[in-house]
């Protein structure tokens, strides 16, 4: 809710939802106007009833596959960790939205672009933490420098002996998620801790692209005196038995 | 110190823990043996009072689209209800009833009161006719028996019963 205040994104049009565990998830899922969401989740009865909260968002990754991805640069990695999508430059591929391994991106339909939680740049860059975490009312949220964090995490993960999500998953991200119980009982996707690229793509695109435009036009040329090699050989011809 | 509510589901229990309630007001009330469980009443963290206004805001509304009531997962299989089912909740106050969706929730757990198994449905009370969300409000069916000290309404609790409805 403080993100699209911030953000002033609109609401999204929500039932109660039938399915079990589920009702009081609203609104359900990230949608390009909804980059943020909290997933409630019901286990156990009686006195080992458990009711856990998943913050579901974009984790910021530390060498973005999105970015590495995206054949236009639009995406980009700040230093103060923000990985944000310039919505001026997305031609809406959705290559970003098959790349994430969190199933994080959204895209519209109606705009042809991809949105996702910016971390907002414009705030963090003003030494102001994002909205979400300063709306928290209960002090879950935390913002932080990513070492101080991590050991923040740490540290809470061996006092409560349980969990840290999001350390080392993608090669590292910028989201730490310490909980009780295992991260996939919430709902967080069990994530590789490598990436199969880690170069990117639009730097191979763009020089290939540059080769391949050459070969073409190169091969275009020489098809063309090819071509036309019977014609000459023909005028030679002509000229030499004019003479 | 305890003081029983005026609708209890024991009897009994009024005798021994007397409700200090008004009895200037004439107040209806229902026998344990016509409405058998007992309701409660409970506030949300993103709607507020009868959510006049909190019910007219979008991203409220995003949130809690929807009034409902929980129920227990024993109380459902009774009933035959699962979550998204309507069923209609009755009081002596409202005999007629109000049709509410249901959330079958293991945060709800059967009452033993002396011995014996009470159910327990739980309302959110911040419903009404006007607003961008509507829906039916838990107060047709709350107990307007008044404290003699303080004025206040017993609106968190009364006996109600729950029905499958179509």
């Amino acid at each position: 809710m403080a993100c699209k205040r911030w953000w002033d994104l609109k609401a999204e049009s929500t039932t109660l939802s039938a399915a079990k565990g589920l009702e009081w998830t609203n609104p359900p899922d990230l949608t390009p106007n909804t980059w943020l969401f909290v997933r409630s989740v019901t286990s156990g009865a009686g006195d080992s009833f458990r009711w856990g909260f998943a913050s579901v968002r974009c984790m910021h990754c530390v060498n973005p596959t999105c970015r590495n991805v995206c054949p236009v640069g639009a995406i980009t990695k700040y230093e103060e960790g923000p990985v944000v999508i310039d919505a001026e430059k997305c031609i809406g591929c959705k290559y970003c939205i098959a790349a994430c391994p969190f199933g994080i991106p959204r895209y519209d339909e109606a705009r042809n672009k991809v949105y996702k939680c910016p971390m907002d740049p414009d705030r963090v860059k003003e030494g102001l933490e994002p909205a979400c975490v300063q709306a928290c009312p209960t002090d879950a949220l935390e913002f932080g420098d990513r070492e101080d964090m991590l050991a923040k995490a740490i540290q809470k993960r061996n006092q409560i002996n349980g969990y840290v999500y999001g350390d080392d998953e993608n090669e590292g991200t910028s989201f730490f998620i310490v909980t009780d119980v295992p991260p996939e009982e919430l709902g967080y996707p069990t994530v590789a801790k490598t990436q199969p690229i880690t170069m990117q793509i639009k730097d191979l695109i763009e020089p290939l692209g540059g080769v391949a435009t050459f070969a073409v036009l190169g091969s275009l040329v020489g098809l063309s005196y090819i071509a036309h090699r019977r014609e000459r050989v023909k005028e030679a011809e002509g000229k030499g038995e004019k003479e | 110190m305890h003081n029983e509510p005026l609708e209890s589901p024991d009897s009994g229990l009024t005798g021994e823990y007397p409700t200090m309630w008004d009895r200037r007001f004439k107040v209806v009330t229902g026998r344990a043996e016509e409405y058998p469980h007992v309701l409660t009443t409970f506030r949300l963290a993103e709607h507020m009072q009868a959510g006049a206004m909190t019910r007219n805001l979008p991203w409220l509304v995003e949130a809690h689209p929807e009034m409902f009531v929980e129920i227990s997962p024993a109380l459902a299989s009774a009933l035959g209800v699962n979550s998204g089912d309507y069923v209609t909740v009755r009081t002596a106050r409202n005999p007629e009833g109000e049709r509410v969706k249901a959330i079958v929730t293991e945060r709800i757990q059967p009452l033993t009161v002396n011995g014996k198994v009470v159910h327990e449905v739980a309302m959110p009370w911040h419903w009404g006719f006007k607003g961008l969300s509507t829906g039916p409000s838990a107060n047709t069916l709350t107990i307007d028996a008044v404290d003699v000290s303080a004025n206040i309404p017993e609106y968190k609790v009364c006996l109600c019963k729950v029905e499958r409805a179509l």
